[in-house]
């Protein structure tokens, strides 16, 4: 067998099923050891689109993406997607093909150092040296993308080793070791109990770590057991049972009131799997100021990076937080909480028979069934989804939350679809995020991919607009996309069929027309141009600052 | 401050190249480097000295992070300050999980453990 072979036993031992990728020179053994292999590959119509399908087959069914492409051009495509699965901590493997050794070194054709590029956008690098290395490297870039913070890791394989002779004898699958540890840091806990059973205005603030650590049911029961109020970043939408009267939706700088209220009144934060990122934070130093922090998570370098604990503990997140259960002392709080929750609930009462997007993306959320996966794009729209859909896993809701990378909905609901055929998957795009990976409506097309897009177009670069708007005097420096082409037309040249929509009144008939139609559909919802995002925390203010719509 | 951090690597021909990005990009200055392998086993033993007005935990941190950084060291002027007294940081498990960051245990504890003030 040669290396190549090698490369597809090994990703079938980790159970590698789908994977995602696009050919040429450098790769071409393993795309010759693909042509036999049970493994199936979808062709992506450009590596960033193949990456961000397989962080959407990740993020959707938390396993292991794996994507494909060759050396020089196809490996630089791929850096956008690899950065995005950095910052939002998605395990994924990305094998490149590299020129032969022979000529690695003399700026051959399609040379280009790999490796070098690799070194920020990932976890952690390999380029593999020597045949014998390779069935090693391969588990080992399993093994890490998975492990502690799961992150993006790539293996760069020169095509001399994909060529070269090796033993079939497989070495057997390291078992996964197990996440738990023996040892809970029993005084932190003890410190953790008693700073919650004192606390007057506890509040957990949730971030992406809870559900990556499979921890969705402590954390549920935590909230319950020690009741008190909580709020989750974009990434953890979804972590907290749809039932549970005291969470108070996602905070930063478009969240919701009531969340950044009751985060800047807390006595208490306690941060799980979180990272005070600047949208969350505002101005840090004004960030939850009278607030002790209790902070859990599995990456060291998080605790105490921006915010200092008063207690910190490393570690699994299913351990930790029935160790740290306790009951509260914090009705009036509770209360309180209620009240801002109630007093600064969504308005949907929009005059005149223009769609509003944050009342049409309700009636959409309230018209899926529970297990649908909604994949976001970038910008306006993508906080209108945070903020008027509701989810009951973090799985069902993929937006690029670190990276904020546009183009990253499409493809993202094509991994999302094949990870989960029976659920039904929504790619929620702008007209601007659309056209940065429009070339995957051919993998949809070849595949049959039943995926229904919805595009809220609003002919411009919306959350641009919106800001120079705001802070740029209206000077509206390229953001206007009114020559947009006609989206349905586009839709049709590949064999899917859609239909636009202005009114009010045609959505839900619209709405339910995608949802029911066997195969892939694009819903073009034109809204004016005119519209935004509110609440907004201004860039430099304190999340308590924020501007409203009325106040405009 | 100044910082003089050695460390421990596997000898992995990019590994000084990953040192020296994480340096850069977590805003330190490199005041002086010296690499040499280690005698013993096969890796190389690298002395950054290090320039920064930022806690220097928040370099040490990121590096440990690195698969290929076996063991890193810190001989600051103080020690102490790295970590606020009242900030009692533990970790779950002994500093022996080290190693066993690289076999895939979430455990990647390292210096947290080895400079925690007690
Ligand atoms: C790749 C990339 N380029 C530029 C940006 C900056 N950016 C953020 S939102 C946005 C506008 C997005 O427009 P559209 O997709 O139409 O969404 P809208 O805000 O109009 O809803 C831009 C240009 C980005 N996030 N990603
Ligand atoms: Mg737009």
């Amino acid at each position: 067998m040669k290396g190549a072979d090698l490369v597809m036993k090994v990703l079938q031992q980790h159970g590698v099923d789908s994977i995602f990728g696009y050919p040429g020179g450098a790769i071409m053994p393993i795309y010759d050891a693909i042509y036999q292999s049970p493994i199936k590959h979808y062709l992506c119509r450009h590596e960033q689109g193949g990456a961000f399908s397989a962080i959407g087959y990740a993020r959707s069914s938390g396993k292991v993406g794996v994507c494909l492409a060759t050396s020089g051009p196809g490996a630089t495509n791929l850096i956008t997607s690899l950065a995005d699965a950095l910052l939002d901590s998605v395990p994924l493997v990305a094998i490149t093909g590299q020129v032969a050794q022979g000529v690695m070194g003399t700026d051959a054709f399609q040379e280009i150092d790999v490796l070098g590029l690799s070194l920020p956008v990932t976890k952690h690098s390999f380029l593999v040296e020597h045949i014998d290395a390779l069935e090693d490297t391969l588990h080992q870039a399993f093994a890490l993308a998975q492990s502690g913070r799961p992150g993006p890791v790539l293996v760069d394989i020169p095509k001399n080793i994909q060529l070269a002779d090796v033993g079939s004898a497989l070495k057997p699958v390291a078992a996964p070791t197990a996440s738990t540890v023996a040892n809970l840091p029993t005084e932190q806990l003890q410190q953790a109990r008693t700073l919650i059973a004192a606390a007057k205005k506890p509040m957990a603030y949730i971030g992406g770590g809870v559900h990556m650590a499979g921890a969705i049911a402590e954390l549920q029961q935590f909230l319950t057991k020690s009741a008190m109020p909580s709020v989750t970043t974009l990434k953890a939408m979804g972590s907290v049972a749809k039932d549970n009267p005291y969470y108070l939706g996602m905070l930063g700088m478009h969240g919701t009131q009531a969340a950044n209220l009751a985060v800047q009144q807390c006595d208490l934060l306690i941060c799980l799997g979180a990272r005070f990122d600047d949208r969350v934070t505002g101005k840090l130093d004004s960030f939850a100021p009278d607030a002790k922090v209790i902070q859990l998570d599995i990456d060291p370098a998080e605790i105490n990076k921006l915010r200092q604990p008063d207690c910190a503990m490393l570690g699994p997140m299913q351990q930790l937080l029935p160790a740290m259960t306790v009951a509260t002392q914090c009705q009036p709080w509770l209360e309180h909480c209620l009240a801002l929750k109630q007093q600064h609930g969504w308005r949907y009462d929009h005059p005149g028979e223009r769609i509003y997007a944050p009342l049409m993306l309700k009636q959409l959320s309230d018209r899926l069934p529970d297990n649908s996966v909604v994949c976001c794009d970038v910008g306006q729209h993508q906080m209108w989804v945070a903020q008027h859909m509701r989810f009951n896993h973090p799985r069902n809701h993929l937006s690029s939350g670190g990276l904020g990378t546009m183009g990253f909905g499409l493809p993202a609901a094509i991994g999302a679809k094949l990870a989960r055929p029976e659920d039904t998957v929504l790619a929620v795009s702008g007209d601007g995020s659309f056209m940065m990976n429009v070339q995957e409506l051919g993998t949809i097309k070849r595949f049959r991919l039943p995926v229904k897009i919805v595009i809220i177009d609003n002919q411009r670069l919306g959350m641009v607009k919106q800001w120079q708007q705001l802070f740029f005097n209206e000077r509206y420096s390229e953001t206007d996309l009114s020559d947009n082409p006609d989206f349905v037309a586009l839709a049709a040249a590949f064999a899917i069929p859609g239909h636009t929509i202005s009114r009010k009144d045609e959505v839900g008939d619209a709405i339910e027309a995608m949802l029911t139609w066997p195969g892939p559909y694009l819903l073009h919802v034109r809204i004016d141009e005119q519209d935004n995002v509110w609440p907004l925390v201004p860039p430099g203010a304190a999340n308590e600052d924020m501007l409203t719509e009325r106040a405009q | 401050m100044n910082h003089v951090l050695t460390i421990q690597t596997k000898n992995q021909t990019v590994v000084l190249e990953r040192v020296l990005q994480v340096t850069r990009y977590r805003g330190f200055q490199l005041t002086g480097l010296e690499m040499k392998p280690q005698s013993s086993k096969a890796g190389l033993l690298l002395t950054l000295s290090i320039a920064s007005d930022k806690p220097i935990h928040l370099l040490t941190s990121q590096l440990n992070k690195l698969v290929d950084v076996e063991q890193l060291e810190l001989h600051s002027e103080q020690l102490a300050s790295l970590y606020p007294s009242d900030l009692k940081m533990r970790v779950s498990e002994p500093l022996g999980a080290f190693n066993a960051r690289h076999t895939g245990d979430a455990m990647s504890t390292t210096l947290l453990a080895s400079v925690t003030p007690q």
